[in-house]
This record gives structure tokens, C-alpha cells and sequence, in this order.
């Protein structure tokens, strides 16, 4: 098995990410505009839907949707694509004993890297209708909440990835999963327009909890404290249980991927 | 002289079967190994003898059920091809990630990256992205940084194999100079003149044990004996590649200098090419030392091309081959030979490879003239240009559900498809005028000679009178998803096959 310091993990960490990123802008302002936008296009077939189509009455609804919809994209995909971390290295995982942890870390940094390079435009989307102006409380909300997504994702992510690791299935189910959480956190309509009794166990999903945090902020520049300390419970407990999982499961996962 | 690599009594296992934890298989059964700095182990024995689970257990990526394994060095491995490197990425990023993962900082390779380039002959090709690489670079490329990394403990796997004689040669010569420098090897390997020419002691494996060790050259000779030992069959069995070729001289050229470079014995390989009339260029197609047979004939149906190969073919071992073809695997035939001699009633569908549709699909099935000649019509005429693949593996596969099976994927033996689909040929006329969706009602048409066929594969391996074959309504339900004599998973993936080909064929 081979040894590795915390600068070599960090190095393959910031390998790992930039040429993803690399890869995926191809080098080109005209390829991050297209990443950048392609998720404003998601959020732009939601806006027709909902606005247009079925005729939903919020005000600035589409800022609603940009301030929610980037922060969960990074979420999404960096669960889906950790899913396959395990499996789609094979061989680099059966030759790099524990470390193997890295590689779905390295998915939810390349989608915080990108989310994070999508933020200006995401803030300028949100600032210019005029309605929400741009607040000095971002300076240390901003970091605050990507710290704690941050912490929130990865045990997940990681978890997501042994599960397939062990029941190869996981990654087909995971996708029809974030469908349903997607509408069930929501994503594009405001809680309120959820029936009671439902609404109530909307409120118990933690996802609901870190987005609520990104909206607040983004949109009014104040920092939801019950729904970060919500969150932040959460991370902290699956953080602990994925650990143990993953102190169990993982040195036999070089010979089940 | 201190040991670099330990293990003692050394029992891994795997389960048998995935519902019945308790059913295990013992890849291991109880080794004990020891090897000083500075040497070199081959590992050697019969497929499935354990010596890829020894390596494995011995980097830690597999744990023992039993025994201790102490390693005193820095490991580095080359277990798969491939592995570790991502296609859309160019080769030079790869090298970085690679050298990162195995442990060395970006500094390290950032100041080796020219030797490494230099030592994989790729200096102008390294910013190109890797799924544009043919299998023998990446090969090259993998080899070059493992060794400018700071192993000194190598485990390798079957992967020398790879790539041309001249590459080989200086692996070797770079793996002796690694030697020389004190790192240690340990090198599992079919060739059994590679482990002699680099290893000093060998271990020959069997079913899990260490049954015989000592120097290189002295286990190598005895189990050169034991395989001869087996009978006449295994050594000398001559191989025929059948392969249909029209319009692409140059292709068909390029495959015929593939199977000639890389086989161990040329004077036991035929090609038997059938070429269309009026393809006059591909007419005169031959290799010196190789031995072709040109069909000359009108243009008929793949099916008739490969039977008319067939016919005038002479090998104990027949392969249906294309020629958009790379055989990449050195020793290739030998490989065959060794699987025709393990089984005893030359009854199997192998394949090898194709670094496209891997294990999925038996692209280029390898059969023995006797199961040829049981099937009867191996290739049946009436497929016009596709699903004699799915056609033979669907026989073998309701062979293996009446509980024989026969089917043998050959992950390490390489036949590199350039299809036009890989990115690795051109879209030619050849690919252009093939009708589709042409051979969909054959195939379900077929369903109750494959019952047929495999009934009498299974009398010929029982050596009973044939056995009850079944005769179904020949309709898309029947033939996949309803059909008792086929595996559910196979049924499956027949009936979501065919019934997405329905649709694109509505829509096209």
C-alpha cells in the first residue's frame, strides 16, 4: 500500500480538480460561459414551467430559483458522479489502499471549485433586478456556508460511492433519488406553497435546511441560524456514521470494485 | 541480505457465490513466500491458479482471510492496462495524475516528465488526449512513469506483453537495470521466457499452493514438462483466422502484419481472407512468412463470407476476425493453445479483448473445429452482416444455464478493434452500406436452431444421446424475455436490445 503525507493527498486533491475543470471548460472563458450557463438553463426551463406555463405567483421567482439552484447543482452532481468514484477507478483504488477516500472527495471539490467560479454571476443575476442588493454580510456568510456544504456533501458523497462500491445498483437509483429530492427539498417552488402536512416533513430534510441558508443569504444577506445549525447537525452526525461505515467497509473495497 | 517482500501462511478466499456467504473459494491456500532486496520472483501456473490474488494480497489490495504479508520498500504496481488513466485527459496530465496517486509529488514529476516521455518514445505526442492513444502506448506511458516513480518494489502483471518486441526489449533491459540499482520484481507472467530471462527464483502456482520453487530456469523447464505433459493438443493446434475483407486493402494489411508481429509460432497461424470479385486491389493481399488464403468469390452475406472461410480453413482453433483489427497482444496464439488444451472437451466460446465492447460481446468468437462442427452451421448464412456474435453467445449462454459454463472471456489477450466508433478508424463505405437493421428477424427467426445447437453441445460434453431441445413461437417475447432456456439476465438485456432497435428503426 503506499504512503502518502497530507501535501501529497492535497496535491493529487488539486490534480485531480483542475484538470476536471480543465476538461470540462476546455481551457476556453466560451467553455466555463457554457458550463456557467447550462445551469441557467436548467434554471430557465424550470422558470418556464412554473412561471409561465403553470402561472405561479411569486415575485422575483426566477432570483429564487438561481439563488437555489446553484448551490444544489454542486450538491447533485457531486453525489452522482462520487457515486461512481470507486468504480470507475478500479485500478487506481486497488493500488492505493485507504487513500482511496480522495476520490469522491475530489468530485465535491471540482463541483464547489465550479460553483464557486459560477458565483459572480450568480450574485450579478441576483443584484441586478434591483431588488435584492448586493449585502456586506456576504464577506463571511459566503465562506461560512461553503465550509459547511462542504462538511455536509462529503460524508455523503463518500458514502454514496462504498454503497456502489458494495451494491453496484446504487448508481442507477441515484439519479431517479435526487429527482425526488430535488421536488421534495424544494427546489422550485417556495415552501409555503406546500400543502400542510406535508410541509411540516419537508422541514425535517436537511437538504431543505442548507439550501434555506444559501437563499437567505443570497437573496436577503441574512444568515438563517436555526437552518445552518439544522444542517450543520446533520453533517456532523452522518459525518460520524459514514466514518464508522467506512473504517468497516473499506479496506475489502480494492476487491469488490 | 534483508527480505524486501514476506508472507506466511497466506489464505485468501473469495465467495463462491454472491447469495451464499458461506460457499467460499480459496485463491490461496496457504503460501509462504520470501524475497530479498534486489530480486526477482516470476510467478507462474495455469489460469486461475491464484497468482493474481498472490499479487494483490501481496500490495494490500486484497486482505488475507489469514497469514501476514510485511512489505519493506516502496510498492508500485502495473496490474491492469489501462488503469489509473482517464481518456479525456491529454497523456501528459495523465502522467501527473498517475505519478500523484502513486506518490509522487508534482515537483518530482514535473522534473522527470522528459524522461519519462523520452523512456515511452511519446515526446511529441503528449498533450494529445489519451483515448487517441493506441492500447501500446498507454501501455508505454504507464511502464515509463511506474518506473521513474520511487518504487523499489515492482509488481507486475501480464503487461509486458503488450506493445512491439523492440518496446519489450528495453522494458527488460530498464527492469534489469532497476534490478541492479536494488529494486525488487515480482512479475507474474504466461511467457515463460520473460521469467526466464528476468527473474532468478520462480514459484509455480496451483490451485492456490506453491508447488514447486527454486531458480528461474530450473521451474520453468519442469513446468514447460508438465504442460507438455497434458497430451499432444495443447502444443501444437494450428489457429485459422476467418476474415471477410472488401475495399480496405490497407486495413486487411495492417491486421496481417498484426497477427504475423505478435504471434509466438507464425507457422501455425493461417488467415483465410474472402475477398469480393470485384475488389481487385484486395486480391493480391499476402504477408512473406505468413500463411493466407484468399477466397475470391461474388458478394454474399457475412454469414456465407465467414462459412466460406470456414470451409477452407484448416485450424483446430477458428476465430472470426474483421479486418479493422489490431492484435496487440504479443504471444497471442500461445494463449489461445494453452485455453484449447485446459479444455478437455474443446467445447467453448472464447474471446478476446476488443478494448471496445470488452466483456459485453464475443465481437471476434474463438471456437474449436469440434464445437464448429457440432453446431453445425456455425455461421449461419442467413445473417447478412451482423449478430453472429449475439448468435453464438446466445447458444453458449443456454449452455451455461443447463449448468456447463463455457464461456471464456480473455481480458488480457488483446484483438484492438478500429472501428470507426472507438475513433480509432475512419467512417468507410464498408461501415456506410451495411443495412442496420437487416438481421434483427434472423436472429429471433433463429431462436429454435440455437435451442437445437446447444442441446448438442451439451450431448457432446456428456457424451449422451441429445437431450430435449424446445421449439418456441418465433417472436420478439418469445425468443428474449419469455424463453426459459436462457439466463434472466441475458433474456433481459436481449429483449431491451432489440426492442430499443425496433424503435430506432421506426424512427430512422
Amino acid at each position: 500500500m503506499i504512503e502518502r503525507n497530507a501535501r501529497q493527498t492535497l496535491e493529487f486533491l488539486y490534480l485531480l480538480a483542475r484538470m476536471e475543470l480543465k476538461a470540462r471548460y476546455k481551457g476556453r472563458l466560451l467553455g466555463y460561459l457554457t458550463a456557467v450557463g447550462l445551469t441557467f438553463g436548467v434554471a430557465f426551463v424550470f422558470w418556464i414551467a412554473f412561471k409561465v406555463i403553470m402561472n405561479l405567483d411569486m415575485p422575483n421567482y426566477s432570483v429564487f430559483l438561481v439563488a437555489g439552484i446553484f448551490p444544489w447543482a454542486w450538491f447533485n452532481l457531486s453525489v452522482v458522479s462520487a457515486t461512481r468514484s470507486f468504480v470507475a477507478h478500479a485500478p487506481l483504488v486497488k493500488e492505493m489502499g485507504f487513500a482511496h477516500a480522495i476520490l469522491p472527495l475530489s468530485n465535491v471539490v471540482q463541483e464547489m471549485l465550479h460553483f464557486l467560479l459560477s458565483l459572480p454571476l450568480v450574485l450579478a443575476w441576483i443584484v441586478f433586478p434591483g431588488d435584492s442588493p448586493p449585502s456586506v454580510h456576504w464577506i463571511w456568510q459566503i465562506p461560512l456556508l461553503v465550509g459547511l456544504q462542504l462538511a455536509f456533501v462529503y460524508p455523503l458523497a463518500l458514502g454514496a460511492a462504498l454503497a456502489n462500491a458494495y451494491l453496484r445498483d446504487i448508481e442507477y437509483w441515484i439519479g431517479v433519488f435526487f429527482v425526488l429530492l430535488f421536488f421534495a427539498t424544494p427546489m422550485v417552488y417556495p415552501i409555503s406553497r406546500v400543502p400542510a402536512p406535508l410541509a411540516d416533513w419537508f422541514e425535517l430534510n436537511p437538504v431543505h435546511a442548507l439550501m434555506e441558508c444559501w437563499r437567505a443569504s443570497l437573496i436577503e444577506g441574512r444568515f438563517d441560524a436555526p437552518h445552518a445549525a439544522y444542517a450543520a447537525a446533520f453533517a456532523a452526525v452522518c459525518g460520524v456514521l459514514v466514518y464508522a461505515l467506512y473504517r468497516r467497509f473499506a479496506p475489502r473495497v480494492g476487491e469488490v470494485v | 541480505m534483508t527480505a524486501a517482500i514476506r508472507c506466511k501462511g497466506l489464505w485468501k478466499s473469495y465467495r463462491a457465490r454472491p447469495e451464499m456467504p458461506h460457499a467460499r473459494r480459496w485463491a490461496l491456500r496457504g503460501i509462504d513466500l520470501e524475497v530479498p532486496r534486489g530480486r526477482a520472483l516470476g510467478v507462474i501456473g495455469p489460469g486461475g491458479s491464484g497468482k493474481t490474488t498472490l499479487l494483490s494480497a501481496l500490495l494490500g489490495a486484497a486482505r488475507p482471510d489469514r497469514g501476514m504479508v510485511a512489505i519493506d520498500g516502496r510498492p508500485a504496481s502495473l496490474l491492469e492496462l489501462g488503469a489509473g488513466f482517464q481518456g479525456h485527459l491529454s497523456g501528459r496530465e495523465n502522467v501527473y495524475l498517475y505519478g500523484a496517486a502513486i506518490g509522487m509529488t508534482i515537483a518530482e514529476v514535473r522534473s522527470r516528465m522528459d524522461r519519462i516521455a523520452e523512456f515511452a518514445e511519446m515526446e511529441g505526442s503528449l498533450d494529445r488526449p489519451l483515448r487517441k492513444y493506441s492500447a501500446g502506448m498507454i501501455a508505454r506511458l504507464r511502464f515509463a512513469v511506474i518506473l521513474h516513480s520511487h518504487a523499489d518494489i515492482l509488481f507486475i502483471d501480464e503487461v509486458l506483453t503488450v506493445g512491439d518486441a523492440r518496446f519489450q526489449h528495453k522494458c527488460h533491459a530498464a527492469l534489469r537495470d532497476f534490478k541492479a540499482k536494488g529494486g525488487t520484481l515480482v512479475l507474474v507472467s504466461h511467457d515463460l521466457a520473460e521469467i526466464e530471462e528476468l527473474c532468478d527464483e520462480a514459484v509455480c502456482l496451483d490451485y492456490g499452493r506453491v508447488i514447486d520453487s527454486g531458480p528461474a530456469r530450473e521451474v520453468v523447464t519442469r513446468y514447460r514438462g508438465r504442460i507438455a505433459g497434458r497430451g499432444p493438443r495443447g502444443i501444437d493446434v494450428r489457429i485459422s483466422l476467418l476474415v471477410p475483407t472488401r475495399g480496405r486493402a490497407e486495413l486487411a494489411r495492417r491486421f496481417l502484419e498484426s497477427v504475423l508481429a505478435r504471434s509466438d509460432r507464425p507457422e501455425l497461424v493461417e488467415v483465410v481472407l474472402y475477398v469480393d470479385e470485384d475488389d481487385i486491389k484486395s486480391h493480391s493481399l499476402s504477408l512473406e512468412g505468413l500463411d493466407v488464403r484468399t477466397i475470391i468469390g461474388p458478394r454474399v452475406s457475412m454469414g456465407e463470407y465467414n462459412s466460406a472461410c470456414f470451409e477452407r480453413s484448416r485450424g483446430e482453433i477458428v476465430i472470426l476476425g474483421n479486418d479493422d483489427v489490431v492484435i496487440q497482444t504479443r504471444g497471442w496464439d500461445r494463449k489461445l493453445r494453452e485455453l484449447h488444451a485446459a479444455m478437455h472437451d474443446g467445447v467453448y466460446l472464447a474471446y478476446p479483448n476488443d478494448l471496445f465492447k470488452g466483456r459485453q460481446l464475443s465481437a471476434f468468437p474463438i471456437l474449436s473445429r469440434r464445437t464448429c462442427e457440432t453446431l453445425g452451421e456455425p455461421f449461419p448464412r442467413a445473417y447478412r452482416g451482423a449478430f453472429i456474435d449475439y448468435h453464438l453467445l446466445d447458444i453458449f449462454k443456454r449452455l451455461e444455464r443447463r449448468g456447463h459454463p463455457r464461456i471464456v472471456y480473455l481480458e488480457d489477450v488483446v484483438f484492438e478493434h478500429m472501428h470507426y466508433r472507438t475513433g480509432k478508424g475512419d467512417f468507410d463505405a464498408v461501415y456506410g452500406q451495411r443495412s442496420r437493421f437487416g438481421d434483427d428477424d434472423t436472429f429471433i427467426r433463429l431462436r429454435n436452431e440455437r435451442s437445437a445447437a446447444a442441446s448438442r453441445l451439451l450431448a457432446s460434453i456428456q457424451g449422451s444421446p441429445k437431450e430435449g431441445s424446445s421449439s418456441l413461437r418465433g417472436d420478439l417475447l418469445h425468443t428474449t424475455l419469455l424463453d426459459p432456456e436462457l439466463p434472466g439476465a441475458w433474456r433481459l438485456r436481449l429483449f431491451l436490445w432489440f426492442l430499443a432497435r425496433r424503435g430506432a428503426r421506426r424512427v430512422l
